[in-house]
């Protein structure tokens, strides 16, 4: 009998539905999985089976085929893993198939029959939504995070059998309520208040928390550049629901947490300049987005400008202007969102006292000028403040005396 | 100075409701939006031209000015209006912030 369930699979930060096809017929023995299936969900094959036997229902001793469609499309998520084996389930007559019409299955099996989360549930809801599914069958644990869009029954399913007995009709699963999670504690943030000296670096890191600028932060070593910089992100205000959404969307693609509903914070990406070509723009054999679109409506900050390699800085350009990174590879194109802001520190020259108030920069102007052509004039032209930090005097360094903190609690 | 970051992006989504963008960053220099959304009073405008003359500036050196511009006077403490042009010290200051690294 042949069998449809659906699930879907994920291309960018966007996602696609998976039609998946059951056949038990004629032939030798076995379970074939045809239609591009990659990476871990090669293996799909030999978790469904086991899967199956644990919770009672072994499969026939007769040719067994799966197809994912559209054929042409590479899939690699594990989580397609449910569908596969609610197909088989109903080619086998132990669910009626018609259950499976309208509901969307998202899960990664385990060999008892226990259901995992994949990563990408926000994608998969949304693709789900959009398609006109009206009910998403997820693992307990990223229920909370597919439910945060609305419109879909998000049913949250423990293992097989659970969700056997829903479709036969025997015990129904209750939909997933939208439950808004507790408010995390807010982040430790240091402001810049308790920040003293640096007034034009405070200042360009004010502008560029207003108004969405970029920023470059360039003087000597030692005098706070770095410690600003980490202190930026606690000007912004939390993310409103339409940024949050595309920041967690590429989070769960990145698979870099268990959401449990939206990301609010203000992301900070701080790559080592060590970091590669493909990890800063996105990449890979399964085209991961990278630090540029984890940074998206956030800070990417680069410390050591100079040191990042060529490859990466020149990569910045388009994006920097575009807001998008559209990874080309032989096997297709994808495109990732990735409107950051950019803030970037770097010494003046390789010793990094040049224009010290105190101390005398060692550096041959060759040097000076090799080490600051690292860093190219196109790039130079797309940021939009550049300040010199110099170092605090002592005296503004000073804690405040109580009459000079009550001056300061005057009009300011 | 918190508040004030607030209060300024508060001021911009005023001014750029009904366009995809939010920020001042994200105003395209294209079909004249710039000059619409960040403008600039006529001293302004002028300040800006000679110092990009005087220093070579690119024109997207110059927009992405008159963005900053744009942001202080967001920033600004007065009660201007949020759709009054950038006035001349709003631009002074964004020239100002905008100090390149250079061998001496």
């Amino acid at each position: 009998m042949l069998t449809r369930s659906y699930s879907a699979s994920v291309l960018g930060v966007e996602g696609f539905v998976v039609t998946v096809e059951a056949d038990v017929g004629l032939g030798l023995p076995g379970l074939t999985l045809v239609g591009r299936a990659s990476g871990a969900l090669m293996e799909a094959r030999e978790r469904v089976r086991s899967a199956l036997g644990h919770c009672g229902h072994k499969l026939h001793p007769r040719k067994q085929v799966v197809n994912l469609a559209p054929a042409d499309e590479r899939k690699d998520s594990p989580g397609i893993d449910l569908a596969v084996a609610c197909a088989l389930l109903a080619s086998h007559e132990v669910v009626p198939a018609e259950r499976l019409q309208g509901l969307m299955l998202w899960g990664e099996l385990s060999l008892d029959g226990s259901l995992r989360p994949a990563a990408g549930t926000l994608v998969i809801a949304d693709c789900a939504r959009r398609m006109g599914f009206t009910s998403l069958a997820v693992a307990e644990a990223s229920a909370d995070e597919a439910a945060v869009l609305g419109g879909l029954a998000v049913l949250p399913v423990r293992d097989l059998p659970q969700l056997v007995a829903h479709l036969r009709g025997d015990r129904e699963i209750g939909a997933h309520a939208a439950n808004d999670p507790p408010p995390r504690p807010p982040r430790e943030l240091h402001d810049l208040e308790d920040v003293r000296g640096l007034v034009l670096a405070r200042r360009a890191i004010e502008v560029m928390a207003a108004g969405g600028h970029n920023v470059l932060l360039h003087g000597p070593p030692g005098v706070g550049k770095t410690m600003l910089a980490r202190r930026a992100i606690g000007l912004y205000p939390p993310l409103d629901d339409e940024a949050a959404l595309e920041v967690t969307k590429i989070f769960g693609v990145a698979g870099l947490r268990a959401v449990d509903g939206l990301v609010r914070e203000v992301p900070l990406r701080a790559p080592h300049h060590t970091v590669s070509v493909a990890g800063l723009l996105g990449g890979g054999p399964f085209l991961r987005p990278g630090e540029v679109s984890l940074a998206h409506r956030g800070v990417l900050f680069l410390d050591e400008l100079p040191e990042f390699s060529r490859g990466c800085l020149e990569a910045l350009r388009e994006p920097l202007e575009e807001g998008v990174v559209r990874i080309v590879r032989a096997r297709g194109s994808v495109g990732f969102p990735a409107r950051f802001q950019l803030l970037a520190a770097m010494n003046p020259c390789p010793c990094g006292f040049l224009g010290h108030p105190d101390r005398t920069c060692v550096d041959n102007p060759a040097a000076v000028l090799r080490y600051q052509q690292r860093v190219s004039g196109p790039l130079l032209d797309r940021i939009d403040v550049a300040v010199s930090v110099t170092p605090a005097r002592p005296e503004s360094c000073a804690r405040p005396t109580h009459r000079s903190r009550a001056r300061r609690c005057g009009p300011a | 100075m918190r508040t004030r970051v607030t209060r300024a992006r508060a001021r911009q989504l005023a001014r750029l409701r009904g366009t995809p963008w939010r920020t001042n960053a994200e105003v395209p220099a294209a079909a004249g939006s710039i000059e619409r959304l960040c403008a600039l009073t006529p001293a302004a405008e002028r300040l800006l031209a000679a110092t990009a003359e005087h220093r070579g500036w690119s024109p997207r050196t110059q927009h992405r000015l008159r963005r900053v511009a744009r942001t202080l006077a967001d920033l600004a403490d007065d009660d201007r209006c949020p759709r009054a042009p950038a006035a001349e010290a709003d631009v002074a200051q964004a020239l100002h912030l905008r100090a390149l690294p250079e061998a001496e």
